[in-house]
């Protein structure tokens, strides 16, 4: 009974230690980065389209206000839909206008959409960096004109555009990058917020950012699994001779990858343009995120740009295969020399048992 | 059935959502944000440090009042006796009293001190160290052994069961503590889990069954590990 309670709630003890190191790092990659609205003087805010979100419910827009208790620190407020109108101007330009409640921020932008109670970092301010954006379609592109003077035309198909930036804001923020690029009034109605999916930009940047860290993901998943594997063996081997010294060792082994986990961990830097709204392990929005990114991408045939990421991507997955295999290979292979020496010591005690004995 | 029926709803509850079986919420509390992990991990070195503090305090005290003869130990047992059967509440103000003039207010010091100094554990070390015979401990001191290798040799050993019963009784006092760390405790962010609990937004009742589940975790294992010294003591107590 013991030992049996002994071995479940050990691997228990790691799967609490490690949701615990880890849930630091999502927290931190999960809130969403938002870009506040410069206060008025005359408390009337006017924003762009893309600062409002539109789902089934209708149309959303949000304040960051200071939480207490449990949700403590900066969190979206929602705005009563009365305090807040949508306004036309020249040219056929929307823009919204609203006042946001005492001592909060409208947000402009963010990373991704929020849901109200969220927890947020303002963005104070934004660098800026050379970035190349991939605007992906899902109807014909239409005729170009007007683009912005900051962004240059780098390649075209049916349903994708690739645009350099020379100072892209970074991070990557897609309402803010839309905001930039439907300066072209002919790419404006694909951008409006009750229209989101009709065109997804993303940035190559982030898409090579994240792919440079693919590896690094599997090296964390491989040193999670390390010593669920130790705790197997170390249970089967418990009760042999010398099996308690190794499920010591085993224990060591797995403080010290531990600590090795929270120094990976430390270097992780995900794209938040990239990563899901709600939970981080959402695998059908990376499978359709990337698999649209990778299908644009594919589509541009040799262009340079596009060539350079999927031929990161192919770097990024293979070394990700190499260090799987490798880590549980050497975990399998610890087990294995540590079950074979408990059955050394235990053979030696029969050998000399049995000298005894004659 | 009865009795377990309550922690089968929690654990059923909490895999539970409008779409169904979900593991959601146990993403929101192992994993979308260290808030919950924290106040556990609070909540045992809490517990942890007031039931060895109390294992260590109370067999010194107990072995002092079973088998040391002194002056007034007859009514300092008494008196330690009606202090166990008093109610918290009662204590409650004197001890904060205590803390602030001390400068322990609003720090962890508030909930280990006063716990560590319960009556109740060495009510029960004494009644464990009394049923030693007094011979063991005689041979003991004839070979040598001075009063504490005595104590943590032989009368400890022997007296397994009782600092098994202690342990598991402070460490769950120190784990479901409520009214302690609302009196003592200005600050929310040092709050254990038991009170804190409490205040999870009623938006969300599956995370806060699934912190349910969490903090059963702790005792689930004393009280697995330590069954056989439990049934031991349980029997011991009613032989006397």
């Amino acid at each position: 009974m013991k030992r049996r309670t002994l071995c479940v709630f050990s691997l228990l003890a790691w799967v609490l230690a490690a949701c615990t190191m880890l849930s630091f790092k999502i927290e931190e990659q999960m809130t969403a980065q938002v870009v506040a609205a410069p206060r008025s003087a005359y408390g009337l805010t006017v924003l762009p389209m893309e600062a409002l979100t539109y789902d089934e419910t209708g149309y959303h827009l949000f304040e960051l206000v200071e939480g207490s208790g449990w949700e403590s620190g900066p969190r979206a407020h929602e705005i009563d839909g009365q305090d807040y109108s949508i306004i036309d101007r020249e040219g056929g330009v929307q823009q919204v206008t609203a006042t946001p409640s005492y001592n909060a921020e409208l947000i402009q932008f963010s990373s991704h959409p929020l849901r109200a109670g969220e927890p947020l970092v303002e963005l104070l301010e934004q660098e800026t960096a050379e970035d190349v954006y991939l605007v992906a379609f899902s109807a014909p592109v239409p005729e170009i004109e007007n683009l912005s003077p900051s962004l240059r035309l780098d390649g075209r198909t049916d349903t994708a555009l690739l645009l350099s930036v020379a100072g892209g804001a970074q991070p990557f923020i897609e309402p803010q990058a839309k905001t930039q690029i439907s300066q072209a009034p002919v790419l404006a109605p694909y951008f409006h917020p009750m229209t989101a999916d009709y065109a997804r930009v993303y940035s190559l940047k982030a898409v090579e950012q994240f792919l440079e860290h693919v590896p690094r993901l599997v090296l964390l998943l491989v040193m999670l699994l390390f010593p669920v594997v130790l705790w197997a063996g170390s249970c089967i081997l418990f009760r042999r001779r010398g099996g308690r010294g190794l499920a010591a060792v085993n224990t060591a082994l797995a403080g010290l990858d531990g600590v090795c986990m929270a120094y990976v961990l430390g270097g992780v830097e995900l794209p938040p343009s990239l990563l899901p709204a709600e939970m981080i392990f959402d695998a059908g929005h990376y499978t359709d995120t990337f698999g649209n990114i990778f299908e644009a991408l594919m589509a541009f045939g040799e262009n340079p740009l596009a060539k350079s990421v999927l031929c990161a991507a192919e770097d990024a997955f293979d070394r990700a295969a190499v260090i799987l295999f490798v880590g549980l290979m050497a975990a399998v292979f610890v087990v294995i020399a540590e079950g074979l020496l408990c059955r050394g010591t235990w053979n030696k005690q029969g050998k000399l048992f049995m000298t005894a004995v004659r | 059935m009865l009795c377990l029926a309550p922690f089968l709803y929690v654990l059923a509850n909490s895999f539970r959502s409008e779409d169904g079986v979900t593991l959601t919420h146990y993403y929101t509390v192992f994993l979308s944000s260290p808030k919950y992990l924290l106040r556990f991990w609070l909540s045992l070195g809490l517990a942890c440090c007031i039931a060895g503090g109390q294992v260590i305090v109370s067999a010194l005290s107990g072995y002092g009042f079973a088998k040391c003869r002194f002056k007034g130990r007859n009514a300092l047992f008494f008196a330690l006796t009606v202090l166990m059967i008093l109610p918290l509440q009662v204590t409650l103000v004197p001890t904060y009293l205590v803390l602030d003039g001390l400068a322990l207010l609003d720090t962890s010091w508030a909930l280990i001190l006063p716990a560590v100094f319960l009556p109740l554990g060495t009510f029960l070390m004494a009644q464990g160290f009394r049923a030693i015979p007094d011979e063991i401990l005689d041979a003991a001191r004839l070979d040598g052994c001075g009063t504490l290798a005595i104590l943590v040799q032989v009368a400890v050993p022997m007296n397994k069961s009782g600092l098994v019963c202690t342990l598991l009784l402070s460490f769950l006092d120190g784990w479901n503590m409520v009214e302690q760390p609302i009196a003592y405790l200005k600050d929310f962010e040092r709050w254990p889990l038991s009170v804190s609990l409490a205040s999870v937004l009623p938006a969300d009742p599956a995370v806060r069954l699934v912190c349910c589940v969490l903090a059963i975790l702790p005792p689930l294992f004393l009280f697995l590990y330590f069954n056989r010294e439990l049934v031991e003591g349980i029997a011991l107590g009613k032989e006397m």
